[in-house]
């Protein structure tokens, strides 16, 4: 199959998605649909989109990050299949996007009453991140991945 | 009803509440293992959780393996709800159940953004944000079980994973945000399609769950009256 990311022209959300795609050496475009002209024309109201294009003519169109990754990283063995040790990379994936999103409240709020609230909610959020992820990182032996021997959905 | 030795036993630590931690009973439920709950000391057991969070999900084994912990909610949802037949292993269906509760926490996001928001201007944005992606996704909600044919369910013919965290969504929103937003529920209530009432009694009738679905609330009720 062949597939087209919708996005912006940025890292943002969309980044892991165009990683794994490139990792699983498939077909992938980019669209940077016009905003917030095409927002409704996207299933969700939002970006990123992914459509994936099959040899028989079928389509399927998904939205939310996590879910995409997710998908694009089962299908093309970034993660594995079984739902244990799948388990124990996504919980890292979704740790982190707290964290962001944590982040990014503080960015969007204006009064500074919000903005030390939020900036005390992401710091603590972040420290204890790293303190996980180090912890993760100094228990595999190679010390270059968090998990096995390879590059794993985890790691990007 | 009673485990055999080889299935595991499950212990779920979280608050006392719905939440983000109901979905995770209904599925422990709809699996018919055997589990337990545990409300840790908080702040107090903070730094015991790997990282540092609620819920948590312990796995205990039944070979003296170590116990499997995770974390996570929607981690654990996932991995619950592929491991007992919840969610298709087909990938494609899977993901496209798995986007709705991703499109969900959207919604909660921005109803936790309007209801954290202290200054009048933030206020004000926050709620029209929350409004926005709030109507989208009831209206989105609405198609897909009208695709579906109206029976209550929105994928397939038997309770599935999304049904389940749909449900919960509904029931965070008019049984317990009213502690956070004083007036949500005179909002949303009204506007709660019927297609979407009709989800959440085929939810709170479904044999899987009858025996426990009905003790955080009958939400079939609430959004009837």
């Amino acid at each position: 199959p062949s597939y087209t990311l919708r996005y912006f022209n940025m890292i943002g959300r969309a980044e892991a998605c165009r990683l794994l795609l490139t990792a699983a050496k498939v077909k992938w475009t980019e669209e940077h649909p016009e905003w917030p002209q095409e927002k409704e024309k996207q299933p969700f109201g939002h970006l990123p989109v992914l459509i994936e294009k099959r040899a028989d003519g079928s389509e399927l169109v998904l939205s939310e990050s996590s879910t995409i990754e997710r998908f694009l990283a089962r299908t093309y063995g970034f993660l594995p299949l079984d739902p244990t040790q799948s388990a124990i990379q996504e919980q890292i994936r979704d740790e982190q996007w707290d964290v962001l999103n944590a982040f990014i409240f503080v960015i969007m709020v204006h009064g500074d009453e919000d903005k030390k609230a939020g900036m005390d909610r992401f710091n603590d959020l972040f420290n204890r991140m790293v303190k996980v992820h180090m912890g993760i990182l100094n228990a595999n032996a190679n010390k270059k991945h968090l998990f096995g021997d390879k590059l794993s959905f985890a790691d990007i | 009803m009673a485990s055999t030795t080889n299935t595991p036993s499950y212990t779920l630590r979280y608050f006392d509440g719905i939440g983000l931690g109901e979905s995770i009973r209904l599925l422990l439920t709809a699996a018919n293992v055997e589990w337990t709950e545990e409300h840790p000391e908080w702040p107090q057991e903070k730094p015991n959780q790997p990282f540092g969070r609620l819920p948590v999900l312990v796995e205990k084994s039944t070979d003296g393996s170590p116990d499997f912990v995770i974390c996570e909610s929607s981690n654990i949802e996932r991995y619950l709800a592929r491991t007992y037949g919840l969610l298709p292993a087909d990938l494609r269906k899977a993901a496209l159940q798995e986007q709705l509760r991703d499109q969900m926490m959207d919604v909660v996001i921005a109803f936790s953004g309007y209801a954290r928001s202290i200054s009048e201007e933030d206020k004000k944005a926050r709620k029209e944000a929350f409004e926005e992606i709030f109507e989208k996704f009831i209206a989105l909600l609405t198609k897909i079980l009208q695709d579906n044919g109206s029976t209550g369910r929105l994928f397939g013919d038997s309770l599935s994973y999304a049904d389940i965290a749909i449900y919960i969504f509904f029931k965070n929103l008019i049984l317990d945000f009213v502690r956070l937003v004083a007036d949500i529920v005179d909002y949303a209530k009204p506007k709660v399609t019927s297609e979407i009432i009709k989800l959440i009694s085929t939810v709170e009738t479904d044999p899987k769950l009858t025996k426990f679905v009905l003790k955080s609330g009958d939400l079939t009720a609430a959004v009837s009256a």
